[in-house]
């Protein structure tokens, strides 16, 4: 197995449980679905497994070691509003720049214009700094990527276009994914295998 | 004779004055020759391409654009133009924006707090009641915004609105976050709005949300308006849409197909000559290159920008 979730359980304190238990393990090659209502903890368990919040009790296990904090972390998150992820002081080239990931052909395949790499974040919208959040997370170190409402903010046919760019990517490095969404539809399309949260949270 | 539109705007151009080297400036426009109009008890779907302007059209209504902003064309309300003068006296009370991003919410600020505009019993009251018609608990209004997941923080920015009685809505993106039965209960209430009187425009990317509770459709591609349709057209089926974006745009939805299109939008620094879809459109000619009429359909519900026409 190669992602591990065991048990995890977070609150903003002890007597404010968000959620108890969750366990679920994401194998490579797998794009697995996470659906629950708005405000169950999607976004705060994606956030625990990529590292960047502790949860109060349990763990998240990659390759069988806990995550650590040294060097680069295999386990990429693509956060749901980019205008909050990006920093607004670097120029969009630099964002490229410090994960390595300025090539062409992701550049060209995720339809990331050359202009736009001098702007900074306040000058693209929306849907044009997600795609620089794609390609940031696509550095070669990545083995799982995940995508929590990535495609919200972006219309349909952007939409079907990185999708279609991701897994591609995906299959072809063998990278597994978890993808946080709202619309069923576009679940089905995309993942290979779904979990509800909610169904797990009552057992 | 139809009455008069509550929001009216024709060949808007909003141009850009950007520093491009030192001192150097240049103009870029990122909307051109953009029309639409909102009637009193209908709500207006605007869909379309990231980028292609529906926020700023949003922005240029409610007279927030930044500095370096110029904007042409009329934006007219209840049959006179929208001054600047005007609109400073009118947003927020006839005219309210529900923002698009999350982040317009001030961090250091109760959001319960926030969203009252004064500190007296009936904004409390209202922020009460609209904070339980979106399943915000009470606890909710005590915590700040980063307590807040996405789809909270997106109900909170949609109960503002009922702090005052507008006239007109604008809602930037109000449903991303939102699980379905949300989403839903989120049109509903535009529904009910709309039904009051008032006039809705909805500026969305969940297509197959809205067109189930809008009256009109308006499609945007890089700063313009392809065409304006009956919302029922999306629902009836591909071969009711006319032009080939819109069609794209309904192929693209993953319960239609999840069909991606080749190319991508152009860039407001390309001056353009004729259709703006030409190089991604698959039934393009000659003809395209040149100026594009509009073809308003008979029966007054809309029209398209393409030369094929209806």
């Amino acid at each position: 197995m190669a992602i591990e979730c065991k048990n995890i359980t977070f609150g903003y304190s002890k007597d404010n449980i968000l959620f108890k238990n969750i366990s679920f393990s994401v194998d490579y090659g797998e794009r697995v679905g996470i659906v629950a209502k708005s405000g169950f903890g999607k976004s705060t368990l994606a956030k625990i497994i990529a590292g960047y919040e502790k949860p109060l009790s349990g763990e998240i296990i990659v390759d069988g070691k806990p995550i650590t904090k040294k060097g680069y972390n295999p386990v990429q998150l693509i956060y749901q509003h980019p205008e909050k992820a990006i920093n607004p002081m670097w120029k969009m080239e630099k964002v490229l720049l410090e994960e390595n990931v300025l090539n062409d052909y992701i550049i060209n395949s995720l339809g990331i214009k050359k202009e736009w790499l001098k702007r900074y974040p306040t000058e693209l919208s929306g849907g044009e700094l997600q795609r620089f959040s794609v390609a940031r997370a696509l550095c070669e170190n990545t083995k799982f990527i995940i995508a929590d409402e990535i495609t919200t903010m972006v219309d349909p046919i952007t939409q079907s276009q990185i999708w279609h760019f991701l897994i591609e990517e995906c299959q072809k490095r063998n990278m597994g994914m978890i993808i946080v969404t709202h619309n069923m539809y576009l679940a089905e399309k995309i993942c290979t295998r779904i979990i509800n949260l909610e169904d797990m949270a009552l057992e | 004779m139809k009455n008069i539109p509550e929001i009216e705007i024709e060949n808007l151009s909003i141009t850009f004055k950007i520093y491009e080297k030192g001192l150097i400036q240049k103009n870029i426009k990122t909307i051109s020759n953009l029309c639409l109009k909102a009637y009193k008890g209908e709500i207006l779907a605007v869909v379309g391409s990231s980028g292609s302007g529906k926020s700023l059209l949003a922005h240029a209504i409610m007279g927030i654009l930044p500095k370096n902003a110029t904007v042409t064309g009329s934006i007219k309300y209840k049959g006179s133009e929208l001054t600047e003068k005007r609109i400073h006296n009118l947003r927020g009370k006839e005219i309210c924006i529900i923002p698009q991003s999350v982040s317009y919410l001030d961090p250091l600020m109760k959001v319960g707090s926030q969203v009252m505009i004064k500190n007296n019993k009936s904004c409390f009251e209202k922020m009460r009641n609209a904070f339980k018609r979106y399943d915000l608990c009470e606890n909710a209004e005590k915590l700040y915004p980063f307590q807040y997941s996405g789809g909270m923080a997106r109900r909170a920015l949609i109960s503002t609105v009922e702090q005052t009685e507008p006239s007109v809505i604008i809602a930037d993106e109000p449903t991303p976050g939102l699980d379905k039965q949300m989403a839903y209960k989120t049109m509903k209430y535009f529904r009910d709005f709309a039904d009051k009187g008032k006039a809705v425009i909805i500026i969305t990317h969940d297509i197959d949300i809205a067109v189930q509770y809008a009256d009109k459709v308006s499609v945007f591609y890089g700063g313009t308006t392809l065409e304006t349709t009956k919302a029922e057209n999306f629902i009836k089926g591909e071969k009711y849409l006319c032009h080939p974006y819109t069609k794209a745009l309904y192929n693209a939805l993953p319960q239609n197909g999840f069909k991606p299109v080749e190319g991508f939008q152009p860039s407001p620094y390309d001056v353009f000559e004729g259709c703006i879809y030409y190089d991604r459109c698959d039934i393009r000619c000659e003809k395209c290159k040149e100026n594009i009429p509009i073809y308003n359909f008979p029966d007054g519900s809309g029209f398209v920008r393409c030369i094929n026409g209806y």
